[in-house]
């Protein structure tokens, strides 16, 4: 188990590392320059040339490559090209942030999946299966720009329950960052859940044909016992794999929905330096994002593995 | 209602009114309309007693990057800060003229090459220093020399010298004569900072409003000066701009009524505005005007008569009504707006002619014509709609324009301004002065001559001009100009867009300022917020 782990643990630092070159490469080949952006067309090239070198990129690509890698061995993330500012601080705030909105959104996501999954499981083919059905159907259809903007269209101008702007404020009570943050949350939450919630039911329906559920049913159990004590622990592998997967899903729906509720986080942090070719805050933002997908699919295998005996001995 | 009508006039009625703002506007009518117009503005539009207090919330553009630094300020939020932190040596008033600010009063000799400036007396920073000529003279020397970096260095290089006379009187000594040179100080990026001033995080200026938190890209705070020199101005207790890019989170958010400010409104949203009563909607007509720059570089346009075809043959009168649905005016090819003083209201308007049109390529020895326009979201939403409007128009003409969709990423880098492109799709300002304008775009040397155009008669009228002091003289050497460019250059200006501004019901003192969005960026110290 233990060399199973590390095994796996390298092959997701070489995956990082590869992303890193990946990162790099693609902020190279963005057109634009972040200097010509910052200055306007009135600057002179003299101007804008004295910008550029005043913040390293006079070095060749290699250079400041490997120079990069360097810095982030010992946690530096450099820094901003347009404002000089250390990216490390500038991405801690806003980290913060991310992870809030992300666990919240998680927090309901995944339980309400799992119960509707396994909801329609036990009531297979009645009304509440159908209805399970046609709303994940429906949830894993809308993207999520266009659920956040009918919310925002009913919740926030029609209604006037919900602000549509998400910013935090300093000294808001818990209470009020909480309602400030329930439209993002709600959009995350319907636009994840449902491939959860269908994983589960099939999951469930499919063990159900298995014989120790037929053993356990003519010992005269009832169904939700069934369901509970011998075809959850059974299904665990598969469903926490689509566990693990809808919570990738959810930071990178995180970029969207930051942007439209203007919520603080590294999402909108990324848009905004791409928009003004802030390439190494782009980069530290994507090596974020990248890493967080990885350790997650590494998660996801562990689970999986760690589920199923027969997968736990190492060869 | 004929007034709409008329070129240059001001809209009677510039916005909607929401129907309880109506009535106390009306009545409020009643009662000030006697007293002599202390504070009213042009169209005698009603105006209450000025109150003070509330927290003002505006929506602005913005990005991680800004910075409250004025000589490297991006976006909106970095021009409508200055305004709000800072003062100017001068100030554009709402009708277009100029007005002392921190200079209480200017004077040229003869040639407009030396300047002195007064600077106001009993003027206190924000930390309790009092302005003197030094923080003057910093201010303005930050934007010159080699090692700046400086949004304002190309309009502060004519400077040779900047001398102190005494504690409150510089002098400027430029390269050659600048009759506009006070104009050249009303700009966001010559705000006036403490002597050796460099903490941008917590800025210190003049201005109305004391900032008193930054987040950038997502917020920032000011409180009210308690000391501020201006009489009638600041009214409102604290000042929040919230950083808001999408364009339907931006309207929704004034909906919605979590912002009271709301500048850059995309005209297709103001009918949807007016109706839901939930916002005033504020027309101002200016200097904003949408460009085709065929290049004059690039042969059959280098021909003026293949020039003056496609002028005729686009139909300006649509592309108003369609896309800016009447928000603006129409545009003659010449770049002063119909609200600049110095507007050459003699020149006939070229028409929608096909007819005309095929009469010039003949002139031109061509049969036809085909060509490729580029067009991209960069320069503002809809271009591709516009250039289609335009393919549909000059096609009776027997002009084929191609309109190229370039994407709006690296659209200013790669396309606008590459010498092999035949017509580029451009988005003009407005600049405070006739000759920042047209040195901006026209003359032979210009850094942003989208069209590649020169012509030796306009580049020495407009040297002359510009050291001109005389205004009889200075007026028909700039009407001249207007023609010049009109009859002969290689831009179609189709129109002139409003800059469109929307305010909560409970914003008040609003006026039309033909200088930018949002009262010129002067909206923080210029309007109040009804109990």
């Amino acid at each position: 188990m233990g060399r199973l782990i590390l095994r796996r643990g390298g092959t997701g630092g070489l995956l990082v590392l590869a992303s890193t070159l990946l990162l790099f490469l693609a902020g190279e080949m963005m057109p634009g320059d972040f200097a010509s952006k910052l200055l306007g067309a009135s600057a002179t090239p003299e101007t804008v040339e004295a910008l550029r070198l005043s913040r390293g990129l006079d070095a060749s690509p290699v250079a400041r490559y490997l120079g990069w890698l360097g810095g982030l061995l010992h946690g530096d993330l450099g820094l901003s090209l347009t404002n000089g500012r250390e990216i490390g601080a500038l991405i801690a705030s806003r980290l913060g942030n991310t992870l809030l909105l992300a666990g919240l959104a998680a927090a309901v996501a995944v339980p309400l999946a799992l119960a509707l999954g396994t909801l329609a499981a036990i009531f297979r083919d009645s009304w509440i299966d159908r209805a399970v059905l046609v709303l994940t159907m429906v949830t894993v259809a809308t993207p999520e720009f266009f659920f956040a903007y009918v919310a925002i269209a009913v919740l926030a101008v029609e209604l006037n329950w919900l602000p549509s702007i998400s910013i935090p404020r300093p000294g808001m009570s818990v209470w009020e960052v909480l309602q400030v943050l329930v439209l993002p949350v709600l959009t995350l939450v319907v636009t994840s859940t449902a491939h959860v919630a269908r994983m589960t039911r099939a999951s469930i329906v499919a063990a159900m044909d298995q014989d120790y559920v037929g053993t356990a049913m003519l010992k005269g159990l009832p169904p939700g016992r069934i369901v509970l004590r011998h075809i959850l622990p059974n299904v665990a592998a598969p469903v926490s794999a689509v566990v693990v997967m809808t919570l990738a899903d959810i930071v990178v729906g995180l970029i969207i929905v930051e942007t439209i509720f203007a919520y603080p986080g590294m999402g909108q942090l990324m848009v905004d330096s791409v928009a003004k070719r802030d390439i190494t805050v782009v980069q530290a933002c994507g090596l974020i994002f990248a890493a967080t997908y990885i350790f997650l699919n590494m998660a996801a295998d562990m689970l999986a593995i760690a589920f199923n005996p027969r997968l736990r001995t190492a060869r | 209602m004929t007034d709409q009508k008329r070129p240059g006039a001001v809209p009677a009625r510039p916005r909607a009114i929401s129907r309880r703002g109506l009535l106390q506007s009306a009545a409020a009518f009643g009662l000030a309309s006697g007293a002599g117009g202390l504070l009213l503005p042009r169209g005698a539009r009603a105006q209450e007693v000025p109150q003070s207090g509330g927290t003002l919330r505006a929506g602005i553009l913005g990005a991680s990057s800004n910075t409250n630094d004025p000589a490297l300020r991006q976006d909106e939020f970095g021009v409508m800060a200055a305004y709000t932190t800072f003062n100017h040596l001068v100030e554009i008033t709402a009708d277009k003229t100029l007005a002392p600010e921190l200079a209480e009063s200017w004077e040229a000799a003869p040639g407009a090459k030396e300047w002195v400036f007064n600077i106001r007396k009993g003027v206190e920073f924000h930390d309790g220093r009092s302005l003197s000529a030094d923080d003057v003279i910093y201010s303005i020397n930050r934007h010159r020399g080699a090692a700046s970096q400086s949004g304002a260095k190309a309009l502060m290089a004519p400077i040779e010298e900047v001398e102190k006379l005494d504690s409150h009187q510089i002098r400027i000594r430029l390269a050659s004569g600048n009759a506009d040179l006070p104009w050249n100080f009303s700009g966001d990026h010559l705000a006036i900072v403490p002597d050796g001033f460099d903490d941008w995080m917590k800025p210190v200026g003049t201005g109305g409003y004391i900032q008193t938190s930054f987040e950038p890209g997502v917020r920032a705070t000011w409180e009210r000066n308690p000391n501020y020199w201006k009489e009638g101005r600041a009214h409102v207790g604290e000042v929040e701009f919230l950083v808001l890019n999408d364009p339907q989170a931006r309207i929704a958010a004034l909906q919605s009524g979590q912002i009271d400010a709301l500048g850059l409104v995309d005209p297709v949203a103001v009918e949807m505005l007016k109706k839901s009563g939930a916002a005033q909607v504020v027309n101002s007509a200016g200097g904003q005007f949408w460009s085709y720059a065929a290049n004059c570089k690039l042969a059959p346009f280098d021909n003026v008569n293949v020039r003056r075809a496609l002028k005729h043959g686009i139909d300006r009168q649509k592309i108003l009504d369609i896309v800016l649905r009447g928000n603006g005016r129409i545009g003659n090819d010449q770049p002063v707006a119909a609200t600049d003083p110095l507007y050459n209201s003699e020149l006939g308007q070229t028409p929608y002619d096909p007819e005309k049109a095929r009469y010039y390529l003949k002139e031109a020895g061509l049969d036809g014509l085909s060509l490729q326009l580029d067009t991209s979201d960069a320069t503002y939403a809809g271009s591709a709609n516009v250039g289609q409007l335009y393919r549909q128009a000059a096609g009776e003409a027997g002009i084929g324009i191609e309109v190229m969709r370039q994407p709006a990423d690296g659209y200013w880098d790669q396309i606008w301004l590459n010498p092999s492109r035949q017509m580029t799709s451009g988005v003009w300002m407005g600049r405070p002065t006739v000759d920042m304008l047209m040195s901006t775009i026209f003359a032979g040397d210009a850094p942003w001559n989208e069209a590649f155009w020169s012509d030796p008669a306009f580049d020495r009228i407009l040297v002359e001009a510009r050291a001109e002091l005389d205004p009889a003289k200075r007026r028909d050497m700039y009407w001249e100009l207007q023609s010049i460019i009109h009859a002969d250059a290689g831009h179609v200006i189709p129109v002139f867009a409003d800059f469109i501004d929307a305010y909560s019901p409970r914003v008040r003192g609003l006026e039309p300022t033909p200088s930018w969005y949002l009262m010129g960026a002067r909206f923080t110290e210029r309007v109040w917020l009804a109990a």
